[in-house]
Protein backbone atom coordinates (compact mmCIF):
# COMPACT_ATOMS: atom_id res chain seq x y z
CA UNK A 1 0.00 0.00 0.00
CA UNK A 2 1.26 3.36 -0.78
CA UNK A 3 -0.33 5.23 1.83
CA UNK A 4 0.19 8.15 0.30
CA UNK A 5 -3.24 10.54 -0.67
CA UNK A 6 -4.24 10.46 -4.14
CA UNK A 7 -2.60 13.79 -5.62
CA UNK A 8 -2.98 13.16 -9.25
CA UNK A 9 -2.14 14.65 -12.17
CA UNK A 10 -5.98 15.63 -12.91
CA UNK A 11 -5.25 17.64 -9.41
CA UNK A 12 -2.44 19.93 -10.93
CA UNK A 13 -4.42 20.36 -14.09
CA UNK A 14 -7.62 21.66 -12.55
CA UNK A 15 -4.75 23.93 -10.20
CA UNK A 16 -3.28 25.12 -13.66
CA UNK A 17 -6.97 26.35 -14.63
CA UNK A 18 -7.06 28.01 -11.07
CA UNK A 19 -4.10 30.28 -11.29
CA UNK A 20 -3.12 30.18 -14.90
CA UNK A 21 -4.37 33.84 -15.51
CA UNK A 22 -2.43 34.94 -12.35
CA UNK A 23 0.57 33.28 -12.48
CA UNK A 24 3.60 34.06 -15.30
CA UNK A 25 4.23 30.83 -17.39
CA UNK A 26 8.23 31.51 -16.47
CA UNK A 27 11.17 31.61 -19.23
CA UNK A 28 13.30 28.41 -19.70
CA UNK A 29 17.04 29.96 -20.54
CA UNK A 30 19.64 27.94 -21.36
CA UNK A 31 23.66 28.75 -21.32
CA UNK A 32 25.80 27.36 -24.17
CA UNK A 33 28.72 27.63 -21.64
CA UNK A 34 26.73 25.78 -19.00
CA UNK A 35 26.45 23.06 -21.56
CA UNK A 36 30.48 22.99 -22.53
CA UNK A 37 31.02 22.93 -19.11
CA UNK A 38 29.33 20.68 -17.97
CA UNK A 39 28.52 18.02 -20.79
CA UNK A 40 24.81 17.95 -20.95
CA UNK A 41 22.27 20.35 -21.99
CA UNK A 42 20.43 21.75 -19.05
CA UNK A 43 17.65 23.76 -18.95
CA UNK A 44 16.83 26.63 -16.58
CA UNK A 45 12.92 26.66 -15.27
CA UNK A 46 13.18 30.47 -13.85
CA UNK A 47 10.95 30.12 -11.33
CA UNK A 48 12.88 33.27 -9.31
CA UNK A 49 10.79 35.56 -12.12
CA UNK A 50 7.26 34.24 -10.56
CA UNK A 51 4.95 36.01 -9.18
CA UNK A 52 6.15 36.88 -5.46
CA UNK A 53 9.84 35.96 -6.58
CA UNK A 54 9.17 32.12 -6.05
CA UNK A 55 7.13 29.03 -7.42
CA UNK A 56 5.51 28.98 -4.19
CA UNK A 57 2.88 31.53 -5.77
CA UNK A 58 1.71 28.44 -7.38
CA UNK A 59 0.64 26.14 -4.53
CA UNK A 60 -0.67 29.38 -2.33
CA UNK A 61 -2.82 30.68 -4.95
CA UNK A 62 -4.35 27.08 -5.47
CA UNK A 63 -4.82 26.34 -1.91
CA UNK A 64 -6.42 29.59 -1.47
CA UNK A 65 -8.76 29.47 -4.71
CA UNK A 66 -10.13 26.04 -3.69
CA UNK A 67 -10.79 27.87 -0.41
CA UNK A 68 -12.55 31.07 -1.74
CA UNK A 69 -15.00 28.67 -4.41
CA UNK A 70 -15.42 26.25 -1.50
CA UNK A 71 -19.11 26.29 0.54
CA UNK A 72 -18.10 28.62 3.13
CA UNK A 73 -14.72 30.11 2.66
CA UNK A 74 -13.09 31.64 5.60
CA UNK A 75 -12.48 35.43 6.95
CA UNK A 76 -8.49 34.62 6.22
CA UNK A 77 -5.80 32.57 5.79
CA UNK A 78 -2.45 32.02 8.13
CA UNK A 79 0.57 29.98 7.76
CA UNK A 80 3.84 29.67 9.06
CA UNK A 81 7.00 30.20 6.71
CA UNK A 82 10.61 31.78 5.85
CA UNK A 83 9.41 34.05 3.77
CA UNK A 84 8.70 32.43 0.10
CA UNK A 85 5.70 30.91 1.35
CA UNK A 86 4.31 33.96 3.26
CA UNK A 87 4.61 36.22 0.56
CA UNK A 88 3.20 33.65 -1.57
CA UNK A 89 -0.14 33.25 0.73
CA UNK A 90 -0.54 37.29 1.39
CA UNK A 91 -0.37 37.35 -2.08
CA UNK A 92 -2.98 34.88 -3.59
CA UNK A 93 -5.47 36.02 -0.42
CA UNK A 94 -5.01 39.99 -1.55
CA UNK A 95 -6.35 38.32 -5.12
CA UNK A 96 -8.96 36.04 -3.90
CA UNK A 97 -10.17 38.87 -1.19
CA UNK A 98 -9.00 37.02 1.97
CA UNK A 99 -6.88 38.45 5.04
CA UNK A 100 -3.84 36.39 6.05
CA UNK A 101 -1.32 36.71 8.31
CA UNK A 102 2.13 35.21 8.51
CA UNK A 103 4.05 33.83 11.34
CA UNK A 104 7.51 34.54 10.49
CA UNK A 105 11.35 33.58 12.69
CA UNK A 106 12.74 36.68 14.45
CA UNK A 107 15.79 35.74 11.91
CA UNK A 108 13.89 36.20 8.74
CA UNK A 109 15.10 38.47 6.44
CA UNK A 110 13.84 42.21 6.48
CA UNK A 111 12.85 42.38 2.65
CA UNK A 112 11.04 38.92 2.94
CA UNK A 113 9.08 40.53 6.11
CA UNK A 114 8.45 43.71 4.24
CA UNK A 115 7.33 41.95 0.77
CA UNK A 116 5.16 40.16 2.97
CA UNK A 117 3.50 43.56 4.41
CA UNK A 118 3.46 45.33 1.13
CA UNK A 119 0.61 42.35 0.24
CA UNK A 120 -1.26 43.75 3.32
CA UNK A 121 -0.53 40.64 5.33
CA UNK A 122 -0.30 41.12 8.90
CA UNK A 123 3.42 39.57 10.41
CA UNK A 124 3.53 37.79 13.55
CA UNK A 125 6.94 36.76 15.16
CA UNK A 126 7.97 33.64 16.55
CA UNK A 127 11.18 31.96 17.77
CA UNK A 128 13.33 30.11 15.12
CA UNK A 129 11.91 26.91 15.51
CA UNK A 130 9.86 24.26 13.44
CA UNK A 131 7.85 23.75 16.99
CA UNK A 132 7.22 26.97 17.57
CA UNK A 133 6.42 28.30 13.76
CA UNK A 134 3.30 25.69 14.34
CA UNK A 135 2.28 26.28 17.70
CA UNK A 136 2.21 30.25 16.83
CA UNK A 137 0.37 29.49 13.72
CA UNK A 138 -2.32 27.23 15.04
CA UNK A 139 -3.01 29.70 18.02
CA UNK A 140 -3.87 32.92 15.07
CA UNK A 141 -6.06 30.47 13.23
CA UNK A 142 -8.47 29.91 16.46
CA UNK A 143 -8.19 33.85 17.25
CA UNK A 144 -8.74 35.23 14.05
CA UNK A 145 -10.98 32.25 12.34
CA UNK A 146 -7.93 31.71 9.73
CA UNK A 147 -8.05 28.90 7.75
CA UNK A 148 -4.27 27.29 8.08
CA UNK A 149 -2.05 26.89 4.57
CA UNK A 150 1.34 24.69 5.40
CA UNK A 151 3.88 25.46 3.47
CA UNK A 152 3.55 21.98 2.02
CA UNK A 153 1.99 19.41 3.94
CA UNK A 154 -1.57 19.72 1.42
CA UNK A 155 -2.72 17.95 -1.28
CA UNK A 156 -3.97 21.57 -3.02
CA UNK A 157 -0.05 22.88 -2.41
CA UNK A 158 1.13 20.31 -3.79
CA UNK A 159 -1.12 19.94 -7.22
CA UNK A 160 -0.26 23.76 -7.21
CA UNK A 161 3.21 23.32 -7.49
CA UNK A 162 2.83 20.35 -9.64
CA UNK A 163 1.73 22.91 -12.11
CA UNK A 164 5.34 23.91 -12.34
CA UNK A 165 6.45 20.24 -13.62
CA UNK A 166 3.45 20.29 -16.07
CA UNK A 167 4.71 23.50 -17.77
CA UNK A 168 7.94 22.60 -17.87
CA UNK A 169 7.43 19.28 -19.94
CA UNK A 170 5.21 20.81 -22.29
CA UNK A 171 8.01 24.14 -22.74
CA UNK A 172 10.85 21.12 -23.21
CA UNK A 173 9.38 17.34 -23.74
CA UNK A 174 12.80 16.27 -24.20
CA UNK A 175 13.59 16.32 -20.80
CA UNK A 176 14.85 13.09 -19.00
CA UNK A 177 15.63 14.68 -15.78
CA UNK A 178 14.49 17.21 -13.30
CA UNK A 179 17.15 18.60 -10.50
CA UNK A 180 14.60 20.02 -7.84
CA UNK A 181 15.95 21.84 -4.30
CA UNK A 182 14.13 20.18 -1.87
CA UNK A 183 12.60 21.64 2.23
CA UNK A 184 9.26 20.09 3.12
CA UNK A 185 8.93 18.73 -0.41
CA UNK A 186 5.80 20.57 -1.98
CA UNK A 187 7.62 20.82 -4.82
CA UNK A 188 9.23 17.83 -5.79
CA UNK A 189 6.47 15.88 -4.83
CA UNK A 190 3.84 17.92 -7.25
CA UNK A 191 6.81 17.65 -9.94
CA UNK A 192 7.08 14.15 -9.48
CA UNK A 193 3.22 13.45 -9.75
CA UNK A 194 3.28 15.21 -13.24
CA UNK A 195 6.33 14.09 -14.37
CA UNK A 196 4.80 9.93 -13.71
CA UNK A 197 1.57 10.91 -15.49
CA UNK A 198 3.07 12.80 -18.33
CA UNK A 199 6.68 11.16 -19.27
CA UNK A 200 7.29 8.04 -17.17
CA UNK A 201 10.92 7.77 -17.76
CA UNK A 202 11.48 11.05 -16.65
CA UNK A 203 14.06 11.03 -13.70
CA UNK A 204 13.48 13.82 -10.97
CA UNK A 205 15.97 14.16 -8.31
CA UNK A 206 16.31 15.99 -5.05
CA UNK A 207 18.86 18.31 -4.15
CA UNK A 208 19.68 19.27 -0.64
CA UNK A 209 21.75 20.49 1.82
CA UNK A 210 24.41 18.93 3.59
CA UNK A 211 23.22 17.21 6.38
CA UNK A 212 19.63 16.67 5.29
CA UNK A 213 20.19 12.90 4.60
CA UNK A 214 17.21 12.10 2.40
CA UNK A 215 19.02 9.68 0.70
CA UNK A 216 19.87 7.49 3.71
CA UNK A 217 15.82 7.50 4.35
CA UNK A 218 15.20 6.86 0.74
CA UNK A 219 17.27 3.95 0.66
CA UNK A 220 16.14 2.56 4.12
CA UNK A 221 12.34 3.44 3.14
CA UNK A 222 11.84 4.95 6.40
CA UNK A 223 11.70 8.53 8.12
CA UNK A 224 15.29 8.10 10.11
CA UNK A 225 15.31 12.12 11.22
CA UNK A 226 15.58 12.89 15.21
CA UNK A 227 12.53 14.72 16.49
CA UNK A 228 11.71 16.91 16.78
CA UNK A 229 12.03 18.79 13.47
CA UNK A 230 14.71 21.10 12.98
CA UNK A 231 16.45 23.32 10.98
CA UNK A 232 19.62 22.80 9.08
CA UNK A 233 22.52 25.38 9.16
CA UNK A 234 22.70 26.54 5.52
CA UNK A 235 22.70 29.85 3.80
CA UNK A 236 19.96 28.61 1.70
CA UNK A 237 17.70 29.78 3.79
CA UNK A 238 14.47 28.63 1.75
CA UNK A 239 15.68 25.04 2.38
CA UNK A 240 16.08 24.64 6.33
CA UNK A 241 13.71 22.41 6.73
CA UNK A 242 15.76 18.97 7.72
CA UNK A 243 12.46 16.68 7.61
CA UNK A 244 10.45 16.32 4.18
CA UNK A 245 6.55 16.38 5.66
CA UNK A 246 4.58 13.67 6.13
CA UNK A 247 1.92 14.53 2.99
CA UNK A 248 5.34 14.93 0.86
CA UNK A 249 7.03 11.73 2.39
CA UNK A 250 5.20 8.99 0.87
CA UNK A 251 5.10 10.45 -2.97
CA UNK A 252 8.65 11.21 -2.93
CA UNK A 253 9.73 7.93 -1.62
CA UNK A 254 7.83 5.96 -4.35
CA UNK A 255 8.41 8.56 -7.00
CA UNK A 256 11.81 10.15 -6.79
CA UNK A 257 15.44 9.24 -7.21
CA UNK A 258 17.02 7.59 -4.64
CA UNK A 259 20.25 9.02 -5.66
CA UNK A 260 20.15 12.87 -4.20
CA UNK A 261 22.41 15.34 -4.45
CA UNK A 262 23.72 16.78 -1.75
CA UNK A 263 25.30 20.37 -1.48
CA UNK A 264 27.56 21.95 1.13
CA UNK A 265 25.60 25.17 1.89
CA UNK A 266 27.03 26.42 5.09
CA UNK B 1 13.43 59.24 -46.86
CA UNK B 2 14.06 56.34 -48.85
CA UNK B 3 17.91 56.33 -48.09
CA UNK B 4 16.95 56.16 -44.27
CA UNK B 5 14.41 53.09 -45.04
CA UNK B 6 16.79 51.61 -46.67
CA UNK B 7 19.50 51.95 -43.86
CA UNK B 8 17.02 50.08 -41.21
CA UNK B 9 15.30 47.74 -43.11
CA UNK B 10 19.56 46.42 -43.45
CA UNK B 11 19.72 46.74 -40.66
CA UNK B 12 18.69 42.91 -39.59
CA UNK B 13 21.42 41.02 -39.93
CA UNK B 14 24.93 43.61 -39.82
CA UNK B 15 27.01 41.11 -38.93
CA UNK B 16 25.59 38.91 -41.42
CA UNK B 17 26.16 41.65 -43.82
CA UNK B 18 30.24 41.14 -43.10
CA UNK B 19 30.26 37.93 -44.19
CA UNK B 20 28.52 38.83 -47.29
CA UNK B 21 31.28 41.19 -47.83
CA UNK B 22 33.27 38.55 -47.01
CA UNK B 23 32.35 35.99 -50.24
CA UNK B 24 32.66 39.14 -52.41
CA UNK B 25 36.09 40.41 -51.89
CA UNK B 26 38.98 38.68 -50.06
CA UNK B 27 38.72 38.82 -46.11
CA UNK B 28 38.58 42.07 -44.29
CA UNK B 29 39.12 41.52 -41.09
CA UNK B 30 38.22 43.88 -38.42
CA UNK B 31 39.58 46.19 -35.93
CA UNK B 32 38.19 47.75 -32.95
CA UNK B 33 39.88 50.33 -30.91
CA UNK B 34 38.70 49.88 -27.48
CA UNK B 35 38.28 53.54 -26.05
CA UNK B 36 39.30 54.09 -22.38
CA UNK B 37 35.09 54.81 -21.21
CA UNK B 38 34.34 51.52 -22.60
CA UNK B 39 31.87 48.91 -20.33
CA UNK B 40 33.93 46.71 -22.80
CA UNK B 41 30.42 45.95 -24.58
CA UNK B 42 31.33 46.40 -28.17
CA UNK B 43 35.00 44.82 -28.01
CA UNK B 44 33.11 41.96 -26.83
CA UNK B 45 30.74 42.92 -29.51
CA UNK B 46 32.50 42.71 -32.17
CA UNK B 47 35.15 39.87 -31.06
CA UNK B 48 32.06 37.70 -31.19
CA UNK B 49 30.57 39.10 -34.02
CA UNK B 50 34.24 38.45 -36.28
CA UNK B 51 33.97 34.82 -34.27
CA UNK B 52 30.38 34.48 -35.90
CA UNK B 53 31.19 35.26 -39.50
CA UNK B 54 35.37 33.81 -39.02
CA UNK B 55 37.14 36.85 -39.29
CA UNK B 56 39.96 37.38 -37.64
CA UNK B 57 39.47 39.97 -34.87
CA UNK B 58 42.03 42.34 -33.14
CA UNK B 59 40.79 44.81 -29.72
CA UNK B 60 42.67 47.51 -28.74
CA UNK B 61 42.27 48.09 -24.86
CA UNK B 62 44.50 51.00 -22.54
CA UNK B 63 46.06 48.87 -20.04
CA UNK B 64 44.51 49.62 -17.06
CA UNK B 65 41.33 47.59 -17.91
CA UNK B 66 40.24 44.98 -15.80
CA UNK B 67 41.27 41.42 -16.78
CA UNK B 68 37.73 40.02 -16.82
CA UNK B 69 36.82 42.47 -19.48
CA UNK B 70 40.27 41.32 -21.49
CA UNK B 71 39.05 37.66 -20.38
CA UNK B 72 35.86 37.90 -22.04
CA UNK B 73 37.25 39.47 -25.35
CA UNK B 74 39.48 37.12 -25.76
CA UNK B 75 36.98 34.04 -24.98
CA UNK B 76 35.24 35.44 -28.56
CA UNK B 77 38.74 34.12 -30.11
CA UNK B 78 40.26 37.98 -30.83
CA UNK B 79 43.57 39.16 -29.93
CA UNK B 80 43.87 41.80 -27.87
CA UNK B 81 46.62 45.00 -28.04
CA UNK B 82 47.39 47.17 -25.23
CA UNK B 83 47.70 50.84 -25.52
CA UNK B 84 47.94 53.59 -22.73
CA UNK B 85 45.52 54.49 -20.98
CA UNK B 86 44.57 57.91 -23.69
CA UNK B 87 42.76 58.70 -26.28
CA UNK B 88 45.56 59.09 -28.39
CA UNK B 89 47.60 56.46 -27.89
CA UNK B 90 44.02 54.44 -28.46
CA UNK B 91 43.94 55.91 -31.68
CA UNK B 92 47.40 55.66 -32.74
CA UNK B 93 47.89 51.95 -31.78
CA UNK B 94 44.62 50.93 -33.71
CA UNK B 95 45.92 52.55 -37.18
CA UNK B 96 48.80 51.14 -36.73
CA UNK B 97 47.52 47.44 -36.73
CA UNK B 98 44.89 48.70 -39.12
CA UNK B 99 47.36 49.61 -41.71
CA UNK B 100 49.81 46.72 -40.73
CA UNK B 101 47.21 43.82 -40.85
CA UNK B 102 44.80 45.36 -43.21
CA UNK B 103 42.07 45.27 -40.56
CA UNK B 104 38.72 47.43 -41.06
CA UNK B 105 38.05 49.77 -37.87
CA UNK B 106 34.99 49.53 -36.69
CA UNK B 107 33.59 52.25 -33.94
CA UNK B 108 31.47 51.79 -31.22
CA UNK B 109 28.60 53.53 -32.30
CA UNK B 110 29.87 56.37 -35.45
CA UNK B 111 29.22 54.40 -38.32
CA UNK B 112 25.99 53.36 -39.77
CA UNK B 113 26.07 49.87 -40.44
CA UNK B 114 26.93 50.08 -36.12
CA UNK B 115 23.83 52.28 -35.95
CA UNK B 116 21.76 50.10 -38.36
CA UNK B 117 22.29 46.74 -35.77
CA UNK B 118 21.36 48.69 -32.86
CA UNK B 119 18.24 49.73 -35.03
CA UNK B 120 17.00 46.15 -34.88
CA UNK B 121 15.87 47.07 -30.90
CA UNK B 122 13.47 48.77 -32.14
CA UNK B 123 12.56 46.61 -35.04
CA UNK B 124 11.82 44.06 -32.64
CA UNK B 125 10.61 46.04 -30.03
CA UNK B 126 7.56 47.18 -31.99
CA UNK B 127 6.48 43.93 -33.54
CA UNK B 128 6.82 42.30 -29.97
CA UNK B 129 5.00 45.42 -28.26
CA UNK B 130 3.08 47.77 -30.98
CA UNK B 131 1.30 49.82 -28.32
CA UNK B 132 4.62 51.42 -27.61
CA UNK B 133 3.83 55.99 -27.53
CA UNK B 134 7.78 56.25 -26.23
CA UNK B 135 10.70 54.42 -25.98
CA UNK B 136 13.29 55.52 -23.52
CA UNK B 137 17.17 54.64 -24.67
CA UNK B 138 20.50 55.74 -22.69
CA UNK B 139 22.76 57.51 -24.66
CA UNK B 140 27.15 57.69 -25.08
CA UNK B 141 28.45 58.42 -28.35
CA UNK B 142 24.83 57.85 -29.70
CA UNK B 143 24.85 54.32 -31.74
CA UNK B 144 22.03 52.99 -30.14
CA UNK B 145 19.55 56.33 -30.27
CA UNK B 146 20.52 56.63 -33.45
CA UNK B 147 19.42 53.02 -35.14
CA UNK B 148 16.45 52.94 -32.71
CA UNK B 149 15.15 56.56 -33.70
CA UNK B 150 15.55 55.57 -37.06
CA UNK B 151 13.84 52.52 -36.96
CA UNK B 152 11.04 53.28 -34.74
CA UNK B 153 10.19 56.72 -36.31
CA UNK B 154 9.99 54.97 -39.36
CA UNK B 155 7.47 52.45 -38.71
CA UNK B 156 5.70 54.72 -35.99
CA UNK B 157 5.69 58.38 -36.83
CA UNK B 158 4.21 59.38 -33.35
CA UNK B 159 6.63 57.37 -30.84
CA UNK B 160 8.77 59.72 -28.84
CA UNK B 161 12.39 58.94 -28.74
CA UNK B 162 13.91 60.17 -25.23
CA UNK B 163 17.16 60.26 -24.41
CA UNK B 164 18.54 58.81 -21.31
CA UNK B 165 22.12 60.46 -19.88
CA UNK B 166 24.74 60.57 -17.02
CA UNK B 167 24.76 64.12 -15.67
CA UNK B 168 27.09 65.91 -16.48
CA UNK B 169 26.50 65.30 -20.40
CA UNK B 170 24.49 68.26 -20.98
CA UNK B 171 22.44 67.22 -24.30
CA UNK B 172 19.17 68.82 -24.07
CA UNK B 173 21.50 72.46 -24.20
CA UNK B 174 22.65 71.47 -27.48
CA UNK B 175 19.77 70.19 -28.69
CA UNK B 176 17.81 72.83 -27.69
CA UNK B 177 20.08 74.90 -29.68
CA UNK B 178 20.90 72.77 -32.64
CA UNK B 179 24.56 73.16 -31.53
CA UNK B 180 27.37 70.72 -30.44
CA UNK B 181 28.01 72.78 -28.08
CA UNK B 182 30.51 70.34 -25.84
CA UNK B 183 34.44 71.42 -24.65
CA UNK B 184 37.32 70.35 -26.51
CA UNK B 185 39.36 67.84 -26.49
CA UNK B 186 36.59 65.01 -26.08
CA UNK B 187 35.58 64.68 -22.16
CA UNK B 188 34.29 61.25 -20.02
CA UNK B 189 31.32 62.59 -17.79
CA UNK B 190 32.10 61.51 -13.93
CA UNK B 191 29.45 58.41 -13.93
CA UNK B 192 29.48 54.57 -12.17
CA UNK B 193 27.18 53.94 -15.94
CA UNK B 194 30.72 52.69 -17.62
CA UNK B 195 28.78 52.52 -21.05
CA UNK B 196 27.48 55.83 -21.12
CA UNK B 197 30.79 57.80 -20.52
CA UNK B 198 31.10 59.63 -23.83
CA UNK B 199 30.37 63.15 -23.26
CA UNK B 200 29.83 63.94 -27.06
CA UNK B 201 27.36 62.52 -29.15
CA UNK B 202 29.50 60.78 -33.09
CA UNK B 203 29.38 63.15 -35.70
CA UNK B 204 27.35 60.90 -37.38
CA UNK B 205 25.24 60.66 -34.15
CA UNK B 206 24.36 64.37 -33.51
CA UNK B 207 21.91 65.13 -36.61
CA UNK B 208 20.14 62.23 -36.26
CA UNK B 209 19.54 62.56 -32.66
CA UNK B 210 18.73 66.30 -33.32
CA UNK B 211 16.02 65.19 -35.85
CA UNK B 212 14.38 62.21 -34.23
CA UNK B 213 14.57 62.78 -30.85
CA UNK B 214 12.81 64.28 -28.28
CA UNK B 215 14.64 67.84 -26.96
CA UNK B 216 13.37 66.56 -23.24
CA UNK B 217 16.38 64.71 -22.22
CA UNK B 218 16.79 62.91 -19.29
CA UNK B 219 19.46 63.51 -16.89
CA UNK B 220 20.48 60.81 -14.02
CA UNK B 221 22.88 61.05 -11.15
CA UNK B 222 25.03 58.03 -9.98
CA UNK B 223 22.15 57.76 -6.76
CA UNK B 224 19.39 57.66 -9.43
CA UNK B 225 21.51 55.29 -11.51
CA UNK B 226 21.42 52.81 -8.24
CA UNK B 227 17.72 52.88 -7.72
CA UNK B 228 16.85 51.90 -11.04
CA UNK B 229 19.70 49.31 -11.03
CA UNK B 230 18.39 48.00 -7.69
CA UNK B 231 14.68 48.11 -8.55
CA UNK B 232 15.79 45.68 -11.86
CA UNK B 233 17.81 43.50 -9.49
CA UNK B 234 15.31 42.85 -6.49
CA UNK B 235 12.12 43.31 -7.95
CA UNK B 236 12.54 42.30 -11.56
CA UNK B 237 15.24 39.86 -10.24
CA UNK B 238 16.96 41.04 -13.70
CA UNK B 239 20.66 42.09 -13.54
CA UNK B 240 21.80 44.70 -15.52
CA UNK B 241 24.74 47.38 -15.88
CA UNK B 242 24.56 51.14 -14.93
CA UNK B 243 23.33 52.75 -18.22
CA UNK B 244 20.53 50.15 -17.89
CA UNK B 245 19.78 51.45 -14.78
CA UNK B 246 20.14 54.89 -15.66
CA UNK B 247 17.14 54.25 -17.86
CA UNK B 248 14.80 52.62 -15.04
CA UNK B 249 16.01 55.70 -13.23
CA UNK B 250 14.58 58.35 -16.47
CA UNK B 251 11.12 55.96 -15.93
CA UNK B 252 10.78 56.10 -12.56
CA UNK B 253 11.77 60.03 -12.90
CA UNK B 254 9.14 62.85 -11.92
CA UNK B 255 9.95 64.62 -15.11
CA UNK B 256 8.32 61.60 -17.25
CA UNK B 257 5.73 61.72 -14.63
CA UNK B 258 4.52 64.91 -15.51
CA UNK B 259 4.13 64.28 -18.96
CA UNK B 260 1.92 64.00 -21.30
CA UNK B 261 -0.90 61.85 -19.92
CA UNK B 262 -1.05 59.64 -23.19
CA UNK B 263 2.14 58.45 -23.44
CA UNK B 264 1.20 55.30 -21.51
CA UNK B 265 2.86 52.34 -22.83
CA UNK B 266 6.65 53.29 -22.39
CA UNK B 267 9.25 50.94 -23.67
CA UNK B 268 12.67 51.13 -21.29
CA UNK B 269 15.66 49.49 -22.88
CA UNK B 270 18.07 47.73 -20.87
CA UNK B 271 20.78 47.45 -22.97
CA UNK B 272 22.94 45.18 -20.89
CA UNK B 273 24.01 42.96 -17.97
CA UNK B 274 27.65 43.07 -18.49
CA UNK B 275 28.48 44.57 -14.59
CA UNK B 276 31.24 43.16 -12.53
CA UNK B 277 29.36 40.71 -9.75
CA UNK B 278 32.05 41.74 -7.47
CA UNK B 279 31.47 45.11 -7.57
CA UNK B 280 27.94 46.45 -7.29
CA UNK B 281 27.57 49.58 -6.78
CA UNK B 282 25.75 49.72 -3.64
CA UNK B 283 27.77 46.63 -1.92
CA UNK B 284 30.94 46.49 -0.67
CA UNK B 285 33.79 45.07 -2.75
CA UNK B 286 34.18 41.77 -2.49
CA UNK B 287 38.01 40.93 -1.93
CA UNK B 288 39.45 37.78 -4.53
Amino acid sequence: MSGRLTITVNDILKAKNRIHSCVHTTPVFTSSTFDESYGRKFYFKAENLQKTGSFKARGALNAVTVLKEGESPPKGVVTHSSGNHGQALAWAARMRGLQCAVVAPNNSPNVKLDAIRGYGADIVICDPTPTSRQETCHRIGRERGFHFVPPYDHPDVIAGQGTLGAEFLEQIPELDAILVPTSGGGMVSGIAIAAQALKPDLKVFIVEPNGKDVEKCLRAGERLWPNPPRFLETIADGIRLQQLGHVTWPIIRELVQKDVFSVVLS
Amino acid sequence: MSESREFAVMSHESDIRLAGLETHRNFDPVCVCQTTHSSGNHGQALAWAAQHCGLPCNVIVPRNTPTVKIDAIKGYGADVTLCEPNPTSRAETCAAICSEKNYVYIPSADHYDVMAGQGTIALEFLEQVPMLDAILVAASAGGMVSGIACAAKQLKPEIKIFVVEPFGKDLERCLREGKRLWPEPPQYVDTIAEGIRIQQLGKLAFPIVLSLAEKEVFTTTNAQIVEGMRFAFERMKVVIEGASGAVIAAAMSKRLRRMDGRLRHVGVILCGGNVDIDHIPWLPTREA
